[in-house]
């Protein structure tokens, strides 16, 4: 079965989602989640987990942040917490988030999601060897590349959908600017700041919370005229990120997936709709058919 | 407690040596292949051998970077490459990949395989998840504070190495690929191009919210420890890390010998180093350090003040005039090859690996011809200058700015 995996910002989006074709959604935790519009309590996860039983999709939750020592003991109780929940995965990039799964007897919640780093099939099967249940592909590497790498490990998920992130900080990069020119503000969980570096006219969406500040690509990455030949070499996991589109843009980027995996729309017709109906979003292929092999000499 | 490790970084053999003449204990290079900076002017296997066997008449050891996270592409050749370096003598892999340390572990079973800082291990826990692997160092990332530093070696049962020094990524290390996106050059595979540093515009929406004349920017200041390195020393730390492989010989003498002092002292002091001390080592590497430095993380969370926005500020003290070739005691004469400007009469500090340092004011050169010199501005040029106290081979010699008018 080919899993359709939603990162969503609203519980209210699930129905329609599911509608639309989502098999599975990943939810941010207040707390433990980086990267996320829409953080949920514990309290609102448990109501959750029933929710999605009902409708029959999975529940994966992101525990994606870097910790830090003195939170190992609260890291491993919400690590209990999310046992007991019984939720279906756990996305991570903290390699001390999957030691303390393994110490609970669930490394196979596990999925290896670092954002970069997975470049390659070896190290993807070995997290996989290691007992993570799936791995999420780096986002700078090509078409090729990634059907490369399904060759090797066949628990491959791949992001394909939305912005990708392109660098993690632990500093409070736009607080400490701010404050540096005297002009403090307040940025904290602002989903509306970009950066545009002086000599080009690309936007990146930048956000700053409590643990630190990320980047993200200027493009939504879209991958329509990609999903039916990384079907083909037997990657059947993809997600979809929401973090900066309306709820109706996730829905329709959804169904057309699902409707390109069906076979009742061509790629193209897909592609070409989403950019009609949202003419402000920078549709790209990303690092799709981009290699990043340059060297300065 | 066991001696603990001042491990310095090279671009090559030159500096290889140098950095173990002034101090290191151990020194982390570059191969051809399979490594990070590819900018920096790593090492084929016979200059590692070469290195190996230098290190090994001093007792020092050698650590090779294997550091790149690598592409299925990337992969061809690596296990011949690291049986080659075990067999050539080399201590150490820094190793990114999982994959490359279990085959590191696998083919090359005397190499010890240390955890890189790109993994950004913040934590003992991620720490117990490369041993498990079987690894038999980690690198912590740079966003520890000292008081996490402390409790990740109490928590962990191999071996810690920190940064002490040197240039530091605003991001956690390995994750960042601004440098992919926007030059096409992999971040993860040596080919950085820092677009950290750049400047940028801050829009909220479609308003721009930056001060035009002072661009947003991530630029870190470089990291410079000193006031920790006692703390780091009783921590039980195995290795203190001075980053830099593309630094100069003289940078890297000057920051190895500092640090070599400096520790040799640390480990004297029961109690600690008093302020004055500190400010002591402090200024000893401002001769060299040419970027502003700060705490890092060390202190907690890093703020406005660590950071570059306008300048990317030269902040160095001291210019390098020239190096040692030779001292002949009967003449009280040295023969030096000149780097920098500088002329008869003014003040020169020479130091050196046996030499702290000692100032003089010169008052005779002349060339190899014997003919007298007033002005030394040619690089490379050979000269003999009286020094009125005993120099070596290796050491070097350098001015303070301040000190340029002095006749």
């Amino acid at each position: 079965m080919i899993e359709l995996c939603v990162s969503v910002n609203q519980k209210s989006d699930l129905n329609q989602l599911v509608e639309a074709g989502a098999t599975a959604f990943a939810m941010g935790i207040e707390d433990f989640s980086d990267r996320h519009y829409n953080k949920f309590t514990m309290n609102e996860l448990i109501e959750l987990r029933e929710t999605c039983r009902h409708i029959n999709v999975k529940l994966n939750v992101f525990v994606n942040r870097m910790f830090e020592e003195e939170e190992l003991d609260k890291l491993k109780g919400h690590l209990m917490a999310l046992k007991e929940l019984n939720v279906d995965g756990i996305y991570f990039s903290d390699m001390g988030v999957f030691a303390l799964a393994k110490e609970l007897n669930i490394e196979n919640k596990c999925i290896y999601d670092p954002e970069t780093m997975v470049t390659n099939g070896k190290d993807a099967n070995k997290m996989i060897q290691l007992g993570c249940q799936g791995v999420v592909a780096a986002k700078e590497i090509t078409l090729e590349e990634i059907l490369d790498m399904a060759k090797a490990c066949d628990c491959l998920e791949i992001l394909i959908h939305g912005h990708q992130t392109m660098s993690y900080s632990k500093r409070k990069l736009l607080s400490n600017y701010f404050r540096y020119i005297n002009q403090p503000k307040e940025v904290e969980n602002k989903f509306d700041l970009f950066l545009m570096e002086s000599t080009r006219d690309e936007k990146m969406p930048i956000v700053e919370n409590q643990y630190g500040t990320s980047i993200f690509t200027p493009y939504v990455l879209m991958s329509y005229s990609q999903i039916k030949e990384m079907i083909d070499v037997g990657i059947h996991r993809f997600r979809i990120d929401g973090m900066f589109q309306s709820e109706e843009e996730l829905v329709d980027a959804v169904k057309n997936y699902r409707s390109v995996i069906l076979g009742t729309k061509s790629p193209e017709s897909a592609c070409e709709d989403m950019k009609q109906k949202y003419p402000h979003q920078n549709y790209s292929d990303g690092y799709y058919y981009k290699k990043t092999n340059l060297t300065k000499e | 407690m066991n001696r603990i490790e001042l491990l310095a970084p090279a671009g090559d053999l030159e500096r290889l040596k140098t950095a173990i003449r002034y101090g290191a204990d151990a020194v982390y290079l570059g191969g051809k292949q399979f490594s990070l900076r590819s900018r920096a002017s790593n090492f084929d296997l016979q200059e590692i051998k070469e290195g190996v066997e230098f290190a090994n008449q001093y007792g020092a050891k050698i650590h090779v970077t294997v550091n790149i996270v690598p592409h299925d592409e990337d992969l061809t050749g690596l296990e011949e490459y690291l049986k080659q370096l075990e067999e050539i003598g080399v201590t150490a892999v820094i190793v990114a990949s999982v994959t490359i340390m279990e085959i590191a572990k696998r083919v090359a079973p005397k190499l010890e395989v240390h955890v890189s800082t790109q993994q950004s291990s913040t934590n003992s826990a991620a720490v117990s998840f490369y041993e498990s692997l079987g690894v038999n160092r980690v690198v912590l990332a740079r966003e520890c504070s000292m008081e996490q530093i402390e409790k990740i070696v109490k928590n962990s049962n191999v071996d810690i190495e920190a940064f002490i020094h040197g240039g530091m990524c605003v991001n956690y290390s390995g994750r960042c690929t601004l440098s992919n996106w926007m030059t096409g050059r992999d971040a993860n595979r040596g080919g950085c191009a820092q677009s950290c540093r750049w400047k940028y515009h801050v829009y909220e929406g479609d308003d721009l919210i930056s001060d035009p004349d002072c661009l947003f920017s991530m630029s870190s200041k470089d990291l410079l420890a000193a006031e920790y390195v006692w703390r780091m020393i009783h921590a039980g730390m195995t290795s203190l890390k001075i980053e830099g492989r593309m630094k100069s010989a003289y940078y890297i003498a000057t920051v190895v010998k500092t640090y070599r002092m400096l520790i040799d002292e640390c480990v004297k002091s029961p109690k600690g180093l008093s302020k004055e001390c500190i400010n002591y080592y402090t200024r000893e590497f401002a001769k060299a350090e040419n970027r502003p430095t700060g705490l890092g993380f060390l202190a907690g969370l890093p703020s406005e003040d660590t950071h570059l926005y306008g300048v990317n500020g030269a902040g160095v003290t001291h210019d390098f005039l020239a190096m040692v070739l030779d001292y002949d005691e009967l003449n009280g004469q040295m023969k030096i090859e000149v780097r920098n400007r500088f002329e008869v009469g003014c003040c020169m500090e020479v130091f050196g690996p046996e030499v702290n340092n000692q100032c003089f004011i010169v008052e005779h050169m002349m060339d190899c011809e014997g003919n007298e010199v007033m002005l030394a501005n040619k690089p490379t040029e050979i000269l003999y200058c009286k020094v009125p106290f005993k120099v070596h081979k290796y050491d070097m010699i350098r001015r303070g700015k301040a000190d340029e008018n002095f006749i």
